[in-house]
């Protein structure tokens, strides 16, 4: 029987590949499992993975019925994936020169209408969602694998993210500076005023620093005197830190004798038209706001972006005047990975038009850089003050309209009972107690996050986890909070909702990551020891090594998981003649020692990669099953299946 | 030129060495080549990551504190961009087997997608054309205290109906108000009403209003709860009032209302569109004519309520109630259908919270009679199922008689709401009426109780109840309504609010 490629017959890269005949192996049983890492929606695929290994067969019965369906349409299966052993792919080449794109104006009503009403409903009745929404059940993914991950289901490095805190360690200070140098405007100097926000729910202006850089200046909702702007901090750090591309938002003190207006400044009156801008208007737009004790203002400062402004993207299709723009958005991890992040930082006004493209000239190329903006509507907050609801439900949520009218009023929607600490103005609806990490609902559904995967999660909440407590702790302190207890109050927030999500994907996705090939100096005599089974003090063995994330990062409190390994030679598509017996252990390492490397032969030309198939037990019984797959030769690891 | 990727293909196509890439290449490529490229058996130990408390080299710790996506990582060293690390990532092809189920749907949804782009097109033009603003200035909420709005009514005997209200919050006065309402209808009904309110200090207020209604389609089913269902016949109905009622504050909650109201109600046939004619229908003889009929009632009404209403809003009240009562006087003022007699109302409301958040229960429950024979009435002046008085899940007009008795309860709960507890939002609600008319009070007999059931949406606005649209049922009908007006807390200012004056309620 033919195993079915989770990528639908592509390579994890996008390029098909010829039918490989992969009888039932072990390699074979992996690919299967990653098709139980159904969407993060899916209940069933959530009990599914509570007994993973008891879906092999239905699993087993879906690989069945899928080739039936695609041998009746005339269509072959494809093979899984082909190995190589070359270097791992970090980066994608989309910082080609290209002409200046035309600035993207899209409609903020008619795209709520779309993305709240046209879009889900389109994702509802698309036949290939529908079939593959059935496949969810049994362990699939009710949408194709992410187009912007290399071999290891890593987001490469591009315009549009950068890999950070996920893969590299970070100190405290360095995770609290953000982008750029985190002091805000310059302060030798007064500020000019250039430009005034009298529109919308919070006023705001813009000013030129003695540097000559522009920032934006807005305030609080009345009442809440920094609870939108040191939020807007907090997770502007935050995301920079995940790997996104953030402006330098940072919250400022000022007096009015700071500031001057500029001249010839216009101010928009609400009935559409211009004038002069006066040092009254200034006046005006300070007094509707709140101020510290000390009678200065209290606001976020948020620098101009380099470069040229050319529009939000779109969290769907791609930009047609952007030819580095080769990915359809809804397919990028990044972006439907972004939901996590969203969710934990319940990040509710997640919009397109809280992102901007800006046509950028570094090193010589000119091209365009994708940002997220706009911060304030986080952490509990919102522009007109804290609301209970934002988080859990779409601003119209049809399926929980229907819900709540067909169960006549007898459940009560969690959102309704969240309770804020009423004496902390800083701080809104930004409780643990009801949060669920994968039940988070933007204002509006957003194509990215409806493609998000388990895979897509799971990769998320690998960067959200490696947040540690320290720099959670470091990144609120910068933000300027002027109450001791909300500084508090958001970092354990942050904290447990980080924890929530830890517990809640991996739970979903094993989290043993970052295999490798190393060496242990634990061992009296190589390949001989066995770490495994015991410690064997002496010369060096060669092992492989890998992270139990979730352990390491104490997501499952009071718990002692166990790990079992196997391993086996597999061909350049992962098919294995003989698997060595399984070795459990406490242990996140394997020795290759001799008596297990003998159960597996001598190795032969045609099966030169070293598969290694990985388990972990932390409640229940073994979980799905994550095979990295190596080279002895070069020492790579070459290929990471889920 | 879009590169494919060929990560995995064993011949790859390399791009060009010496790009710009190349210096950053080498640069890091030296560490690189240290990590990545390792002889068989030299498994390094340092430089992988460990739990967390990696130790960078030099170069690696420089590259990642400045955290553009180099440096020393948990998966080994991730040189700058170079030929082997970079390739042009692309879309994924579309499995094959996705064609035969994708390529039919898109046909069948090309038009839906046309029809949307479409309005979509529109609106935008509509919108950057500054259309939308300036309807919605003109309809919406604005700083000056007058302005105008469109209104809607659907159901009951008027079918469809729109018209404009126009409204002035400082009427000549800070404290006074104008409102005057026309509305058209599918079934040929005509209305247009004038109300003013005058704040007079000392927590009075004086209503003065004035209105003409023509209704082409008003029913009569004969009189009594024992009128068939068979009998269904029209009359046209023409209605012009006008009256000044003094509202006085006694207490916090509670206030009386004094009122003297000119009004005439005429009948005559129907238009042809609804057929069959009362007369057609009740003509047989001329005594089985309802009192009145082809006549025009003319008359003043006094009118003298005592009213405590313990609600604290009417959005969505889950305490409190209103006790009512009412004892009016008519007199005609011609000798066509002349008739005296004193009417009274009781009426009694009750808001009680149940469960969780916004669930609550009302109660209601009315009595309404006339202290005189039915014969000696004219019927255009007995009491109908008419709002607020409805029996909902029938007709309108549907039972008529001197007396009226009913119970009307609604359990209510919260459907959506703009962001918090209490907003801004739409209710959902189960309801049941039961009631009957009279002749006497010895008619008033629990199994000739007429019961309707249903169910409906209460549209809550910022800060009033905003309308609704319901279904019911009986045994009779089904009934669809939507309408501004609820029949709990049923808005008082008869006169300011174009109410009509037939029989008071």
């Amino acid at each position: 029987m033919a195993a079915i490629s989770p990528h639908s017959g592509r390579d994890r890269h996008g390029v098909a590949e010829p039918t490989a005949p992969t009888a039932r192996t072990p390699a074979a049983e992996a690919v299967v499992a990653t098709q139980r890492l159904a969407t993060l929606r899916s209940t069933s695929a959530r009990a599914a993975s509570v007994r993973p290994t008891s879906m092999h067969s239905a699993a087993v019965l879906l690989a069945a019925v899928i080739p039936a369906l695609a041998l009746c349409l005339g269509v072959s299966p494809a093979a899984a994936f082909t190995l190589t052993d070359e270097p791992v792919l970090w980066w994608d080449d989309d910082t080609a020169t290209i002409p200046e794109p035309s600035e993207r104006e899209p409609n903020i009503n008619w795209d709520s209408i779309e993305d709240t009403v046209l879009l889900p409903t389109d994702r509802f009745f698309d036949p290939t969602r529908f079939v593959r929404r059935i496949g969810t059940a049994f362990g699939g993914d009710h949408v194709q694998e992410a187009d912007d991950i290399n071999a290891l289901g890593e987001v490469v490095n591009s315009t549009w993210f950068t890999n950070r805190i996920g893969l590299f360690p970070m100190t405290p200070e360095e995770a609290a500076r953000g982008t750029g140098t985190g002091t805000g405007p310059d302060r030798s100097g007064k500020w000019t005023v250039v430009s005034a926000k009298t529109q919308g729910v919070t006023p705001g202006f813009n000013i030129k620093d003695a540097k000559g850089d522009t920032y934006l200046i807005k305030f609080d909702p009345k009442g809440y005197l920094g609870m939108t702007t040191c939020a807007g901090v907090v997770c502007g750090k935050i995301l920079y830190a995940a790997g996104y591309n953030v402006p330098e938002d940072v919250t400022v003190r000022f007096r009015r004798e700071d500031l001057v207006l500029g001249d010839g400044v216009k101010i928009k009156l609400k009935d559409g038209s211009r004038r002069l801008m006066t040092e009254e208007d200034i006046d005006a737009i300070l007094d509707a706001v709140d101020r510290l004790p000390t009678g200065e203002w209290f606001a976020i400062s948020s620098k101009f972006l380099s470069g040229k402004p050319v529009g939000p993207f779109d969290y769907r299709g791609r930009r047609d005047d952007d030819p580095n723009d080769r990915i359809p958005h809804e397919d990028r991890r990044s972006l439907r990975g972004l939901y996590l992040f969203a969710s934990w930082l319940n990040h509710f006004d997640t919009k397109q038009h809280n992102s901007l493209d800006m046509y950028v000239d570094e090193d010589g190329k000119q091209f365009v850089k994708h940002y997220l903006i706009d911060f304030a509507s986080t952490l509990g907050s919102g522009a007109k003050g804290p609301q209970p609801r934002h988080g859990y439900e779409y601003t119209v949520d049809f399926p929980a309209l229907g819900s709540r009218l067909f169960t006549f009023g007898l459940h009560e929607s969690a959102w309704r009972t969240r309770t804020r600490p009423e004496d902390v103005t800083e701080v809104g609806y930004f409780d643990v107690a009801t949060y669920d990490p994968i039940e988070f609902k933007p204002l509006q559904p957003n194509s990215a996050f409806a493609n998000c995967t388990g895979e897509d999660g799971y990769w998320a909440a690998k960067i959200i986890t490696a947040f540690t407590d320290e720099q959670i702790d470091a990144i609120v302190e910068s933000a300027g909070y002027l109450e001791p207890e909300a500084t508090r109050l958001i970092a354990e927030g942050l904290k447990g909702r980080r924890d929530a999500i830890g517990r809640s994907l991996f739970h979903e996705v094993p989290s043993l990551d970052f295999f490798e090939l190393a060496q242990s100096w634990s061992g009296p005599e190589p390949r001989t020891g066995s770490v495994v089974n015991g410690s064997h003090p002496g010369g060096p063995v060669e092992i492989v090594r890998f992270r139990d994330l979730a352990a390491e990062r104490n997501i499952y409190a009071h718990n002692a998981p166990a790990y079992r390994v196997r391993v086996a030679y597999v061909d350049e598509h992962g098919s294995a003649s003989v698997w060595s017996s399984w070795r459990a252990s406490a242990r996140t390492e394997l020795a290759l020692n001799a008596p297990l490397m003998g159960e597996l032969g001598q190795p032969d030309a045609k099966h030169p990669f070293l598969a290694v198939e990985a388990q972990v037990r932390r409640h229940e019984g073994w979980s799905d099953s994550v095979v990295a797959y190596l080279s002895p030769e070069s020492g790579r690891t070459l290929r990471i299946i889920r | 030129m879009t590169e494919k990727i060929e990560r995995d293909r064993p011949h790859r196509k390399w791009k060009t060495l010496f790009g710009p890439s190349f210096v950053s290449c080498l640069t890091s490529g030296l560490v690189a080549a240290c990590c990545l490229f390792r002889p068989p058996g030299a498994l390094a130990a340092s430089g992988t990551p460990g739990d967390g408390g990696d130790g960078p080299g030099s170069q690696a710790a420089k590259a990642a504190a400045e955290m553009d996506g180099t440096g020393q990582s948990y998966w080994g060293l991730i040189s700058a961009p170079s030929d082997s690390t970079q390739t042009e990532f692309d879309a994924a092809p579309r499995p094959l087997w996705e064609y035969p189920l994708l390529v039919p749907y898109r046909v069948v949804e090309f038009p839906v997608h046309m029809v949307t782009s479409g309005l979509g097109a529109g609106y935008v033009y509509l919108e950057n054309s500054g259309f939308i603003h300036w309807i919605g200035q003109l309809l919406g909420p604005k700083p000056i205290p007058y302005g105008a709005m469109a209104s809607f009514k659907a159901g009951g005997l008027s079918g469809f109906g729109a018209g404009v209200t126009v409204f002035h919050k400082e009427f000549f006065g800070p404290d006074n108000r104008l409102k005057v309402r026309t509305l058209f209808t599918s079934t040929g009904e005509k209305k247009a009403t004038l109300g003013t309110v005058y704040g007079v200090g000392h927590d009075a207020t004086i209503e003065v209003g004035g209105g003409y209604r023509l209704r082409r389609n008003s029913r009569y089913f004969g009189l009594g709860p024992s009128s068939k269902e068979a009998n269904e016949s029209f009359f046209s109905q023409e209605i012009a009032w006008g009256g000044v009622t003094v509202n006085q504050v006694v207490t916090e909650k509670a206030r009386i209302e004094v009122g003297g109201l000119y009004s005439s109600v005429g009948t005559r046939r129907p238009h042809h569109d609804h057929a069959p004619a009362l007369v057609d229908v009740f003509g047989g003889s001329t005594n089985a004519l309802p009192y009145g009929y082809g006549e025009r009632s003319e008359g003043i009404t006094w009118s003298l309520s005592l009213v405590r209403d313990a609600t604290e809003t009417t959005r969505r009240p889950e305490s409190g109630g209103i006790q009512r009562f009412r004892a009016s006087r008519f007199a005609s003022t011609s000798d066509e259908a002349a008739a005296r007699y004193w009417s009274y109302r009781i009426d009694l409301e009750q808001f009680i919270g149940l469960w969780f958040t916004e669930r609550a229960l009302a109660a209601r429950a009315y009595l309404n009679w006339i202290d005189d024979d039915r014969d000696d009435i004219p019927f255009q002046r007995l009491l109908t199922n008419d709002e607020p008085d409805l029996f909902r899940g029938f007709r309108d007009y549907r039972w008529r008689d001197v007396g009226m008795i009913g119970a009307s309860f609604e359990y209510r709960w919260p459907l959506w709401v703009d962001n918090h507890v209490g907003g801004v939002g739409l209710d959902a609600y189960l309801l049941s009426d039961v009631g009957q008319v009279f002749g006497d009070f010895e008619q008033i007999i629990p199994h000739r109780f007429q019961v309707s059931y249903g169910g409906g949406l209460r549209v809550i606005g910022a800060n009033d109840f905003a309308g609704r649209l319901e279904f019911a049922w009986s045994k009779e009908e089904f009934v669809f309504r939507l309408s501004g007006d609820q029949i709990f807390q049923y808005a008082g200012g008869g006169l300011f609010n174009g109410r009509d004056q037939s029989a008071l309620r």
